[in-house]
C-alpha cells in the first residue's frame, strides 16, 4: 500500500510549522516525570513546540510556564534541571509561587509599577495534567481534555504504574539527525526488530512481526480510502511481546507490576515511547522535535520501588540504560541514513500490511495539521 | 602460601594466577563462578585439583573479576566467602610500587608497575591495573576498578564502585562519584558532583538523578 506520507513532511520547515502548531502546541505532552519535581523549587526546564518551557514545584503544586522573564525576555531557568527561586537572573524580577510578579528591584524609581501593574505581568502559564508520576502540560490557551488524547483505559493503566516507578532515576539526551515522525513509525513497526535489532535485543523476547493477527490489504488503494482516521484516542496504544524467560536476580528487590511476563511498549501519542519490562523497569524516550531534520530523544528509566535494601540499583539502571540505547544507535544510525536519503528518493514508502498502527499515526498526524488551516503540500 | 582464585571470567583469571604464581603463592585450585571453564585453557597444576578442592581454611582465596557490572558480582562473590570464614589474599604484580604508609586491605590487586604514592588510600576490593599511577593522598573507595594506564592525581577521591576504562586521566583533587562509570582514555578535569556515566554509546552526559544532590542511593 502508498504511504499518504511524502519526503516534504519530513524535510519541509512549513510542514514542520504546521505540526509544531497543530500537534505539539494543540496536545497533551508528556514534559516530565514526578520524581523531576519531588521538592518545592525544583524545576525542569525544556523546549515545547519551539518555546522555552519550565516546569515547577511551587508550594507542592506543579506550575508550567514560559520560561522568560516578563521584563526583557531573558531566561528565567537556565539548567535543564534545578531547584531555585523564580528570580531573573539578568535584573533581578522576582516571581512568587503562583507566578505573579513580586519583586522589581529599585521599582519605586526605575518602573514605578502599581500593584495593578504588577499584577498584569504575571509569567505566561501553560495546563499542568498529572497521570500518577507522569506529567503532562498543554500549550493550547483552550486545552482540550485529555480524555479526549488518551482512552480512560490507557490512563488508568499509565496512573495505576506509574506511582509505582522509583524516585531515582538515570537521564541522558541524545541528539539526532532525523524528524520525529521516522523515530515514532520506528516503535510502531515490529518488522525491524527482528532485522536490523538481531544483535541488539534480548533474545527472550518474541518479537515476531505476525506474532499477532495482521489485517487484510489491498495494495491498488489509498490508505485513506482504505482505512477511516482513528479518533485522537486510538492514535497511541499499547504492545505486549512475551518474554520467555525468568527475571533477573534484583528483579524480587522491587515491587512487580503486572505483567512480569511482557516487555510492554506504549506509544503516547504524539511523541512519547514509553517501556514497562517484566513489570520491574520503565524506561521512557521522549522523542523531541527540534527542526524537521533533528530531534532530540530525552530517555530515562527507573525500576519500580524497591521493597528491599538495593545498593546497586545504580548498576541495574545503567546496564538498562546501556542496553536501550545498544538496540536506539541502531535506529539512530539507520534512520539517519534514512533521512539522508529523502531527498533523493523520488518514490514514496510502501505499507506493510502489519503496519496498520503506523499508517493510523500518519492519518492522525495529517488530520490534526490540516486542521490548523495551513496545507502541507 | 596456598591460594584459591575463584574466577568470575577467564581473563581475570589468567591475570590473577599469573601474578600469584610470580609472588610466591602456590596455586591450588580454580572455581569458576558463573561461567564454564575451558579445562584444557587452565594452567596445567590446577586441572586435576579443580574438582578436589574442599578444604578453605588451608588456603587464601581471591576473588577475581573483571570491571562489567560496576564489580557488582565480584563483590557479591567476595562477601559469600566471607561470610563462609574465607580468608582473602592481597594481589601486588611485579615492579608495582606501593609506599610503605598504603595499607592493602582484603582482595586488593595492583597490577605490574602499578604505583601508589605516599597518603594513598585503597579500599578492600579495587583493582588498580596495570602501570596504573594513584597519587599522592588520592582516595580510592572498595571495589573500586581503575583501568591500565590510568593517572589519578593527588588528593582525588574516587567513590566506591566507580569503573575507570583503560588510560582515564583525573585531574588533581577531584572527587568521583560513587558507582561512576568513566569510558577508556576519558579526561576528567573537575568534580561533577553527581555519579556520572561515560560511554561512547552516548553524546551527553548520563547522569542519575531524584534522590538527592549528589545522586547517591539512599539504602
Amino acid at each position: 500500500m502508498r504511504s499518504m506520507m511524502h519526503s516534504e513532511d519530513y524535510c519541509s520547515a512549513s510542514v514542520f510549522g504546521t505540526e509544531m502548531h497543530g500537534i505539539f502546541g494543540r496536545l497533551w505532552i508528556l514534559a516530565a516525570i514526578r520524581p523531576m519535581l519531588k521538592s518545592d523549587g525544583d524545576y525542569r526546564t525544556c523546549v515545547v513546540a519551539g518555546k522555552p518551557v519550565a516546569l515547577r514545584n511551587c508550594d507542592g503544586k506543579v506550575r508550567a510556564f514560559l520560561n522568560i522573564c516578563r521584563h526583557r525576555g531573558a531566561r528565567l531557568l537556565t539548567d535543564e534541571f534545578g531547584s531555585a527561586r523564580l528570580t531573573c537572573p539578568y535584573h533581578g524580577w522576582s516571581y512568587a509561587a503562583d507566578l505573579s510578579l513580586d519583586g522589581v528591584p529599585r521599582n519605586s524609581t526605575l518602573f514605578q509599577f502599581t500593584v495593578a501593574d504588577m499584577a498584569q505581568r504575571k509569567l505566561i502559564e501553560y495546563a499542568v495534567r498529572e497521570v500518577g508520576d507522569l506529567i503532562f502540560i498543554n500549550l493550547s490557551d483552550d486545552p482540550a481534555p485529555i480524555e479526549t488524547q488518551f482512552s480512560a483505559q490507557l490512563l488508568e493503566m499509565l496512573a495505576a504504574s506509574s506511582i509505582k516507578m522509583d524516585s531515582q532515576y538515570i537521564y541522558t539526551r541524545y541528539q539526532c539527525g532525523f524528524n520525529w515522525k521516522l523515530g515514532i513509525e520506528n516503535i510502531k513497526d515490529p518488522l525491524h526488530v527482528e532485522i536490523l535489532h538481531r544483535s541488539t535485543f534480548p533474545d527472550n523476547f518474541d518479537t515476531r512481526a505476525d506474532r499477532t493477527e495482521v489485517p487484510k490489504m489491498d495494495h491498488g488503494t489509498d490508505p485513506l480510502l482504505h482505512w477511516p482516521p482513528p479518533a485522537l484516542s486510538g492514535a497511541s496504544n499499547v504492545c505486549d511481546v512475551p518474554i520467555s524467560e525468568g527475571g533477573r536476580d534484583w528483579h524480587e528487590l522491587v515491587e512487580r507490576l503486572d505483567g512480569a511476563e511482557v516487555y510492554r511498549g506504549i506509544h503516547l501519542f504524539p511523541n512519547v515511547n514509553l517501556m514497562i519490562v517484566a513489570g520491574a523497569v520503565f524506561s521512557i524516550q521522549i522523542y523531541n522535535p527540534i527542526a524537521p531534520d533533528r530531534t532530540e530523544i530525552q530517555m530515562m528509566a527507573a525500576t519500580t520501588r524497591p521493597i528491599a535494601a538495593f545498593p546497586h540499583k545504580p548498576l541495574v539502571l545503567w546496564e538498562h540504560l546501556k542496553s536501550d540505547m545498544s538496540v536506539l544507535r541502531q535506529d539512530i544510525d539507520c534512520l539517519e541514513n534514512l533521512q539522508m536519503g529523502l531527498g533523493a528518493a523520488q518514490f514514496g514508502f510502501v505499507h506493510g500490511a502489519y503496519e496498520a498502527q503506523l499508517i493510523d499515526f500518519h492519518k492522525v498526524c495529517k488530520t490534526l495539521s490540516e486542521q490548523t488551516g495551513i496545507t502541507s503540500q | 602460601m596456598k591460594l584459591q582464585i575463584v574466577a568470575l571470567d577467564w581473563h581475570s583469571l589468567r591475570y590473577a594466577a599469573d601474578i600469584a604464581s610470580q609472588v610466591g603463592f602456590e596455586l591450588i585450585a580454580v572455581v569458576a563462578s558463573g561461567w564454564a571453564p575451558d579445562q584444557e585453557k587452565l594452567p596445567a597444576p590446577l586441572l586435576a585439583e579443580l574438582a578436589a578442592f574442599e578444604d578453605r581454611r588451608a588456603c587464601e582465596v581471591f576473588i577475581a573479576g573483571d570491571a562489567t557490572l560496576l564489580n557488582q558480582k565480584r563483590l557479591a562473590c567476595l562477601l559469600r566467602y566471607k561470610a563462609a570464614g574465607a580468608r582473602l589474599a592481597v594481589l601486588v604484580g611485579k615492579d608495582a610500587d606501593v609506599h610503605a604508609s598504603v595499607r592493602l586491605r582484603e582482595n586488593t590487586l595492583l597490577g605490574y608497575r602499578a604505583r601508589v604514592c605516599e597518603g594513598a588510600d585503597i579500599g578492600a576490593n579495587a583493582v588498580i591495573g596495570e602501570g596504573a599511577v594513584i597519587g599522592y593522598g588520592t582516595l580510592v573507595g572498595h571495589s573500586a576498578w581503575i583501568g591500565r594506564d590510568c593517572v589519578i592525581g593527588d588528593d582525588c577521591h574516587i567513590g566506591r564502585n566507580c569503573v575507570l576504562g583503560d588510560g582515564v586521566r583525573i585531574a588533581p583533587g577531584c572527587t568521583l562519584e560513587p558507582w561512576s562509570s568513566l569510558a577508556p582514555g576519558y579526561r576528567m578535569t573537575e568534580s561533577s558532583g553527581r555519579t556520572v556515566f561515560v560511554d561512547p554509546l552516548f553524546r551527553a552526559p548520563v547522569e542519575i538523578r531524584g534522590v538527592n544532590p549528589r545522586g547517591v542511593t539512599k539504602s
